[in-house]
């Protein structure tokens, strides 16, 4: 597994800083996500149950324990409760639409079934949208083979991913209860597991988007959605730099729905726009 | 054209917490404690667009109304939403047997709601 926060970086901080300037400081060293000013009560938000547990009284106690070398885990764990976005199975159903009706079908003219159509869900959370783009595909085009990796920053939520065990309450976002049926399980009262002929589609790694170039490309279809618009522009530059190297000639690139139209400097990425949702990688 | 909404559970706590999510996206509904009043209500009063039926009631319960609906082809255009707290995968298959369009499992969030109602093709200006 990848190591992707350094807490030696943690040192060089400027502990004169009020404490959520300093967790800001911290979240954008390690992720490269920056938090606006005003997040103050997102932080709390988020970091509140935390530091209950921990018998802390505040911020202060919190960022002077995450400074110590032995903290590792619970820098990890902090960057988690702040970087975990909500999630749902086919999230924004009419870019699932697309996908199903249009980018995948012009990806697979080039292919046979037996060669895998290679996806990366960037930044991919606790991993629904990487199984639903499993679904799709397994769905629409019975015996296509496909690979899928899912990413992410945060270790737990990438174990998370890769558990592919849902509770009842996140079954319930965005999956026709077909679907439920047909790709998964029950695993207890009150939780849904991946079946294996979906589990074999999927792998997850812990990846930074910023700092990683990744080395397992090329990927015929990179989802990064909803994760650009947390980075600074220098950031997005590196990221989509990244994304871009993986890219196979040709392949597609979907950002979020806001992200799509953000300019994309073309020597990122020299690419199509698609219908405001894809950009296609020029051959 | 305002969609028109059936909830039929017999928790007036989960019809009003439905009621309210519905009316919040522009969806006004009526409300039944019992299958048979709201089976009742269909041959008397106009047809609705969407019927959100819980399965455990007293009488024919969730399931009874759902297989009397799909019997009547004058209701083929009612989409019905079952909503109940049976997770077992067996009562889901269950349900779309008797002839439900989709199945939502209690307890639910505001957004799965509507994402279910996204899937029934219901469509609304802006997320409240």
């Amino acid at each position: 597994m990848i190591a992707p926060i350094r807490t030696g970086t943690l040192r060089q901080w400027d502990p004169t800083l009020p404490p959520e300037d300093q967790i800001r400081d911290l979240l954008r060293t390690a992720t490269g996500v920056v938090l606006g000013e005003g997040r103050e009560s997102m932080i709390l938000a988020r970091l509140g149950p935390l530091m209950r547990h921990l018998g802390m009284n505040g911020l202060d106690e919190l960022v002077s324990t995450l400074r110590k070398p032995e903290s590792a885990g619970l820098v990890e764990e902090v960057l988690d409760l702040l970087t975990t976005h909500e999630t749902s199975f086919f999230r924004d159903p009419p870019v699932f639409s697309w996908l199903r009706t249009y980018a995948i079908p012009t990806l697979l003219r080039g292919i046979d079934r037996k060669t895998p159509l290679r996806v990366w869900s960037a930044a991919c959370s606790t991993g629904q949208e990487a199984w639903s783009v499993a679904m799709s595909v397994l769905e629409d085009h019975p015996g296509q083979a496909i690979e899928v990796v899912g990413s992410d920053i945060s270790p737990p939520t990438v174990r998370a991913a890769a558990d592919g065990r849902f509770s009842t309450l996140a079954a319930n976002r965005g999956l026709p209860a077909k679907a439920l049926l047909r790709w998964f399980e029950r695993d207890g009262a009150a939780h849904y597991l991946v079946r294996p002929e979906l589990r074999r589609t999927c792998r997850f790694d812990v990846h930074n988007l910023i700092s990683q170039t990744r080395i397992d490309g090329p990927y015929d279809l990179v989802l990064l959605r909803n994760v650009l618009i947390y980075f600074s522009e220098a950031d997005r530059t590196r990221a989509l730099q990244n994304v871009a190297h993986v890219m196979r000639p040709g392949g597609i690139l979907v950002l979020g729905t806001a992200e799509g139209l953000m300019p994309i400097p073309g020597d990122q990425l020299r690419a199509e726009r698609m219908d405001n949702i894809g950009f296609r990688v020029r051959i | 054209m305002t969609a028109r909404a059936v909830i039929i559970d017999d928790s007036r706590a989960t019809r009003l917490l439905i009621a309210r999510n519905l009316r919040a996206i522009g969806i006004e509904s009526v409300e039944f404690g019992d299958a048979e009043s709201a089976l009742d209500m269909l041959y008397t009063g106009p047809i609705p667009h969407l019927a959100l039926i819980d399965r455990n009631m007293p009488g024919i319960g969730g399931l009874g109304f759902i297989r009397s609906v799909r019997a009547d082809p004058q209701f083929s255009d009612l989409c019905l939403l079952m909503v109940t707290s049976e997770t077992a995968p067996e009562r889901v298959a269950e349900a779309f047997e008797a002839g439900c369009d989709e199945y939502l499992m209690k307890p639910f969030t505001t957004e799965a709601l509507l994402e279910k109602l996204q899937m029934l093709g219901f469509t609304w200006e802006a997320n409240p």
